[in-house]
């Protein structure tokens, strides 16, 4: 039983007399523990399908799957818990509360869920122990990507969802992040699923989705995943 | 601009729809209710104006205790200034309509085009017959009179009306009465309640009730301006300089018919009198004629029977009895016939005794002849007799005086003193005695004593002899005396005889006479017979003559007796006539007099000259409009401010969130000009409609809507709202500034960076630790959002302020108008619960005595508790330049007004005392005049004489009217005046009633000398009414501020959001659930409502305390403090608004899409 799977997902958006299928038909399945990158070109329907998965957004038809549980029936407020408990999502704009301290900031997403890490600890996890007291804006980029993934880790999901984490960081801080991703998903056994249009980083993953036009154009498993620090593009 | 922009303006506008619409809609509720609350005022005014214009309301008014007539009139017309003098009937009676009784004031239809006060047709028709009437509009309104009812008068003069019943065919406004008030009468209780309008004709008074005038020198003045009041002013004082004249005039008018009356009867009296007089004259006169001539008759008749009388010799006739005596002249004539010869007899035997009776006295005569020869002789021998016993007695003496020497001698010659007072004889023998023993010694004595015994001897023998012829003559003497004496006697007797004689004769002759009626003055007998004798011819002749004369008084006795009985009768019915002529004489001239007094005491009528103000209402309505316009000053700039502001913010914030567009254009190549046109043109729109709406509002809806709310207690036409560019300059310019100037502000301050960092979204705002991080106590102790909240809080200072500020500005809004709610409404309960404590007020112009009267009366009646009498006349008081009308009362000298009114300070509440150091104002009249206890203020009313400047002893807490108040020392001090009291305040014992009240009130108008009773209740219920009109404004400010506040935080809270939708999205994808994600940002709202209240609270309460003193109309003294429930309503308020805002907020943060809001910017 894939920890992930999606069956037939199509997303039509109505605007006026216009239909545009953001997804069309997607099925795909995530074996618990994978690293899956989805790629495609722009307007794929990448990041649409990832916010279903995220459970921010509803399918028009469709069904997944997630740990057993068919999500694509959730109320509002079950998505919302889904959310809570199930989900890590790192943006690509970090999208941190800038009000807030970086450990403040994991402390956010830590009090709303039972089994959360201590803030302070995952931070150190990300490497980030001497800028605990230190607002998103006093980080540089890859530190606040640091501090996204923080807190999507504190929340101890079973998921991680990444939409372009990378595409607002330079080569090496990007490169950087994509190796805490990829230590996170072995050693914690976490399941990835990350969201590029870049291809050059496929190969670091454990399974790689292709979508084009809203569908699964390709979906392969890669036996040998590289080491992200291997990789040059 | 090219038509990309235009389409995407427009569509811009269509996205962002709300926002439009809320910026709309503040800048529309900001301007409507500035422009509003400002005009309303005007607009009251202008629509009084052109009603009292197009009705002919007049602007004078005169009226007179006893009416006026065309003279009056004329002397009136001939003031230059005045336009038209119309005359008008008014009649104030008791009415009876549909079962239901009140008092009403009848007035005639004016019949003219262009006559003066027309009435307004409200509903049916005017009148065509003089059986119909016009009813009071409001009173048909209130009490339900339904057109068709009849409406019974009664008149208390029955004359005064030609009918007494009217059917109502149709309802009128009087543009006399613009309010409920219609004013006090001095029949029955004392209050109007309605008017009525009917045909001029059914009036039967011979005089005008009123003289309305119209001015020309007021034509196109506002009937509210002070050039109106004073061009008005400046004629009534002409007009009341012509009282004089008029009330004279009037008074002539009046009393000639009765002057002409009085003189004609006057006349004609005195001309019936002496015509009276004359014919009682005529007839005494002929009285005294007749009376004359009878009395002449009479005498002459008892001088004719006295001539009988006397004839025959009678008594003196008795005046009385003429019969009688006619009879007895009868009956003594028969008589003197009868006796006729017996006295023609009488006198020859007269004749004859008189003849004896000479014969005698010849006797006489001779015999006393002889008698004095005899008497002659005696005397010659007596004389002879006498010589020689003189001789011999001489001889004697001489011998004696001899002895007697001798005896001395001899004495002496014995030494011896000689005995005295002895005879010579005695003195002899004495010394015989004595000298005897002497003798014997002496020789020469004893011969000398013996020639003087010898000599003694001799001397005895003398004097024997002496003796002796003494005797001799003595008895010589007698005898001859003797003899003479019986013949005198003898002579008497005969002279007596003689005279006994002749008196018998006269008596006889006398008494002859007497039976011949005649008198005898002759005493010579022979005359006296010859009288005799010619009376006896005489009554012979007489008798024939009496014989005539009797008969002739007869007949005149006859004659007469008619005659006296005629006059007799005719005296009497004179008498009668006169009697009654005197009785109606006097009658009638009493009468007179008594007119003549009743004229003579006619007072000139008291002359009224009244202007529009003493209208009842008309100040008032003058005064409602002054206080919105107060309101208006300050009230809704606020008001504006805020949603200024809050537009401004607004704004800001949206030109913000399009930078990126902006820089797209920017980079497009579009100057910034062009840029900023699509954010100015959002704003332009918006505000433009915001201006038109807010016109509409302001300019029709929000007067009309204030205005109609004061109309239950106006009866006026409809509210005239033209359009005024005055009021709109200021708002219009605000708004634009706020608006479109601001978007363009805010374009150019973000265009003055580059594109491409525009294009970038912005950087965030920084976070930064907050103060309150610094108190680790308390910081630590924070929950988690709560620290969150906190720093959000303060992050962005703007929107923080912001919103302290529109919350703030809302909650002080709120705050004053609650507290302007209690300050005004407070004031009557205050005021007539506290302070006024009387329960009836009696207006008073009697005598001293009708006073005493009055005050027994009160004393002795169950339902009066207790009464104060005091002088109260209003004056102007003056001081520092200003000045304002105020009641002078003045306390006699040991009233005392607790129970009546009470004098105490406001804010410590302890009684002020009224002494005589000084007089007690109210605080109002303190503080318009900028006085102190201890300052000076003037007062002045000349037609009252009162002149004078007083000092500030205390100052009282007092809501309505101003009050000077003195008692009579002090107030007698500063001015020497009569201060007689005319005003009582009347208590009743707490249970009376309205009708208890009502009965009372009848009563006493009854009384002499009371004017007015005015019950206090009555005029707590005006000012009640007063108020109440106010209430309407009040929650007119409170709803706006209620939707200011409304819109205002609705539009914050958008803010709020619109900046924070990724932060929001941000948790929703972290997994909050809405609840939580909506207490993140209610949190904030929380705590912003909370420092808003504060800071309201504190603004709202300068802004009350400022309100309520520029909002204050002169006259009356708002309740200062601001109460703690009209805080606590605001706060209320204020609370519900935020959570009604928090709960929208709620709303449109469940529709936050994250993906929409967290979507990548590519």
């Amino acid at each position: 039983m894939p920890f992930i799977e999606l069956k037939d997902i199509t997303k039509v958006y109505h605007m006026g007399e216009v239909e545009i299928k953001a997804a069309d038909g997607v099925t795909l399945s995530v074996e618990r523990g994978e690293f899956a990158v989805v790629v495609g070109p722009s307007g794929a329907g990448k990041t649409t399908v990832l916010n279903i998965l995220g459970g921010m957004d509803n399918c028009t038809s469709g069904s997944i799957v997630v740990d057993g549980r068919d999500i694509s029936r959730y109320t509002q407020k079950q998505l919302t818990g889904y959310r809570r408990t199930d989900i890590g999502f790192v943006f690509q704009f970090y999208n941190l509360i800038q009000n807030l301290t970086a450990l403040e900031n994991v402390e956010l997403a830590a009090q709303i869920c039972q089994n959360s890490r201590p803030a302070d600890e995952v931070l150190r996890q990300v490497g980030l122990g001497e800028r605990l007291f230190n607002f998103p804006s006093q980080l540089s980029g890859g530190e606040q990507q640091r501090v996204a993934i923080a807190r999507a880790l504190a929340k101890n999901p079973k998921l991680l969802l990444c939409d372009e984490p990378t595409g607002a960081l330079d080569y090496s801080t990007g490169k950087s992040i994509l190796k805490l991703l990829q230590d996170t998903c072995r050693k914690e056994g976490m399941t990835v699923v990350l969201i590029t249009h870049n291809q050059a980083i496929t190969p670091m993953a454990d399974r790689i989705i292709t979508l084009r036009n809203g569908k699964v154009e390709q979906m392969r498993r890669n036996e040998t995943p590289a080491d992200v620090a291997a990789i040059e593009w | 601009m090219n038509r990309s922009l235009l389409k995407d303006i427009l569509r811009e506008t269509r996205k962002q729809l709300s926002q439009f619409i809320s910026l709309a809609l503040i800048l529309t509720l900001g301007i409507g209710f500035f422009i509003g609350i400002r005009v309303t005022g005007a607009d009251m005014r202008l629509t009084a104006d052109e009603y009292y214009e197009n009705n002919s309301l007049m602007d004078l008014r005169v009226i007179s205790t006893l009416g006026l007539d065309d003279d009056c009139l004329q002397s009136l017309q001939e003031i230059p200034e005045i336009d038209r003098v119309y005359p008008d009937y008014a009649l104030d009676s008791n009415a009876r309509l549909d079962g239901r009784d009140f008092i009403v004031r009848s007035m005639a239809l004016p019949e003219e085009q262009d006559a003066v006060n027309q009435p307004l047709l409200a509903t049916g028709r005017m009148p065509e017959s003089p059986g119909e009437c016009l009813i009071d509009d409001m009173y048909a309104r209130t009490d339900k009179v339904e057109l068709g009812q009849t409406v019974e008068l009664f008149p208390e003069d029955d004359g005064a009306l030609s009918r007494t019943a009217f059917t109502v065919v149709g309802t009128a406004k009087s543009p006399m009465y613009i309010t409920l008030d219609r004013g006090y009468t001095s029949i029955g209780s004392g209050k109007l309640s309605a008017f009525l309008y009917i045909d001029r004709d059914v009036f039967q008074l011979d005089y005008y009730t009123d003289a309305y005038i119209t001015l020309k020198n007021t034509a196109g003045l506002s009937g509210y301006s002070p050039e109106y009041t004073d061009a008005v002013k400046a004629v009534q004082e002409k007009v009341e300089g012509l009282t004089g004249t008029i009330s004279q005039l009037r008074l002539e008018k009046i009393k000639q018919p009765y002057e002409t009356e009085y003189k004609e009867n006057k006349e004609k009296f005195e001309q019936e009198r002496a015509d009276v007089q004359q014919q009682l004259a005529d007839a005494k006169a002929e009285l005294d004629q007749a009376e004359q001539q009878l009395r002449d008759g009479w005498s002459e008749w008892w001088a004719g029977a006295q001539e009988a009388f006397d004839r025959l010799d009678m008594e003196q006739p008795e005046r009385n009895a003429p019969q009688a005596a006619l009879a007895a002249l009868e009956k003594k004539l028969r008589e003197v016939e009868d006796g006729l010869p017996a006295l023609e007899g009488g006198i020859s035997e007269l004749k004859a005794s008189l003849q004896e009776l000479e014969t005698g006295q010849a006797d006489y005569e001779e015999g006393q002849k002889k008698y004095q020869a005899s008497k002659e002789e005696a005397k010659r021998e007596l004389a002879a007799s006498k010589e020689k016993l003189d001789n011999s007695k001489k001889e004697l003496e001489e011998g004696e005086a001899a002895l007697s020497n001798g005896v001395s001698q001899l004495y002496a010659m014995a030494g011896l003193k000689p005995p005295q007072g002895l005879t010579p004889e005695e003195a002899l023998a004495r010394a015989q005695q004595d000298l005897g023993p002497f003798a014997a010694q002496s020789p020469v004595l004893e011969k000398a004593l013996e020639e003087l015994e010898a000599q003694g001897v001799a001397l005895a023998a003398g004097r024997q002899a002496y003796e002796a012829g003494v005797k001799e003559y003595e008895a010589g003497k007698a005898k001859a005396e003797q003899e003479l004496a019986n013949a005198a006697k003898e002579l008497d007797a005969a002279a007596r005889e003689l005279e006994a004689g002749r008196a018998a004769w006269l008596d006889g002759a006398q008494a002859a006479a007497e039976e011949l009626g005649i008198t005898i003055s002759q005493t010579e007998p022979s005359a006296v017979v010859a009288a005799l004798e010619a009376g006896a011819a005489d009554i012979k002749e007489g008798q024939n003559s009496l014989q005539s004369g009797i008969s002739k008084l007869k007949s005149a006795l006859k004659d007469l007796e008619s005659g006296q009985a005629e006059y007799n009768d005719g005296l009497a019915a004179y008498e009668e006539s006169k009697k009654k002529a005197d009785r109606e004489l006097t009658d009638g001239a009493a009468k007179l007099e008594d007119a003549r007094e009743k004229l003579d005491q006619m007072d000139s009528p008291e002359l009224y000259v009244r202007t529009r103000s003493d209208n009842p209402g008309y100040d008032n309505y003058d005064q409602d409009s002054q206080r919105i316009e107060a309101i208006g000053q300050v009230f809704p700039l606020i008001f504006f401010l805020v949603a200024a502001l809050v537009c401004l913010s607004s704004i800001t914030r949206m030109v913000e969130e399009h930078r990126t567009e902006m820089g797209t254009l920017k980079a497009l190549g579009y100057t910034q000009h062009a840029t900023a046109i699509k954010y100015m043109s959002f704003a332009l729109g918006a505000s433009l409609i915001g201006l038109l709406l807010g016109c509409i509002i302001g300019y029709n809806f929000l007067p009309v809507l204030i205005y109609n709310a004061y109309r239950t207690l106006y009866s006026t036409p409809d509210l005239i709202h033209p359009f005024s560019l005055s009021v709109l300059i200021l708002p219009a310019a605000l708004a634009l500034l706020c608006t479109t100037l601001t978007a363009y502000a805010a374009c150019k301050l973000a265009l003055r960076s580059v594109p491409a960092s525009l294009m970038r979204p912005p950087a965030p705002k920084a976070g930064k630790r907050v103060i309150l991080e610094h108190v680790p106590f308390i910081w630590t102790h924070l929950s988690f959002l709560k620290k969150v909240t906190t720093r959000n809080l303060l992050r962005n200072k703007t929107r923080f302020w912001m919103s302290v500020l529109g919350i703030a500005g809302c909650m002080g809004l709120l705050i004053t108008g609650f507290g302007l709610n209690h300050s005004i409404m407070s004031i009557v309960p205050t005021q007539f619960d506290e302070i006024s404590q009387y329960d009836l007020q009696i207006g008073f112009s009697g005598s001293e005595q009708e006073k005493q009267t009055l005050s027994a009366l009160l004393d002795s009646r169950d339902d009066v508790t207790g009464h104060l009498a005091f002088y109260s006349k209003s004056a102007a008081a003056s001081a520092h330049g200003a000045n304002h009308d105020a009641n002078v009362t003045v306390l006699p000298a040991n009233a005392k007004p607790d129970g009546f009114f009470s004098l105490k300070d406001r804010n410590s509440g302890d009684p002020v005392p009224l002494t005589d150091d000084g007089a007690v104002i109210d605080e109002k009249l303190a503080i318009l005049l900028n006085l102190n206890t201890g300052d000076e203020l003037e007062l002045f009313n000349s037609s009252e004489g009162i002149a004078c400047k007083v000092k500030v002893a205390g100052i009282v807490e007092n809501y309505v009217y101003h009050y000077v108040f003195m008692t009579e020392n002090y107030a007698q001090s500063v001015m020497a005046m009569d201060f007689s009291a005319n005003l009582m305040y009347v208590n009743t014992p707490n249970e009376t009633d309205a009708a208890g009240t009502d009965r009372l009130a009848e009563e006493l108008l009854r009384q002499k000398g009371v004017t007015a009773v005015i019950r206090a209740s009555d005029i707590r219920g005006m000012f009640d009414d007063m108020m109440g009109n106010f209430k309407v404004v009040i929650a007119i400010i409170v709803l706006a501020a209620g939707a200011l506040a409304l819109v205002v935080l609705y539009n914050l809270s958008i803010i709020n959001i619109s900046e924070r939708q990724r932060e929001v999205a941000t948790l929703k994808v972290l997994g909050f659930f809405d609840r939580e994600a909506w207490a993140y940002i209610y949190r904030e709202n929380i705590v912003l409502m909370l420092i808003g209240i504060v800071f309201g609270g504190f603004f709202g309460w300068i802004l009350h305390g400022f309100v309520v003193r520029t909002a204050e109309i002169d006259m009356v003294m708002f309740v200062r403090q601001l109460d703690t429930l009209s805080i606590v309503l605001s706060m209320i308020m204020t609370v519900v608004y935020t959570a009604l805002i928090n709960i929208m907020v709620y709303f449109k943060l469940k529709r936050i899409n994250m993906v929409e809001a967290l979507k990548s910017v590519e």
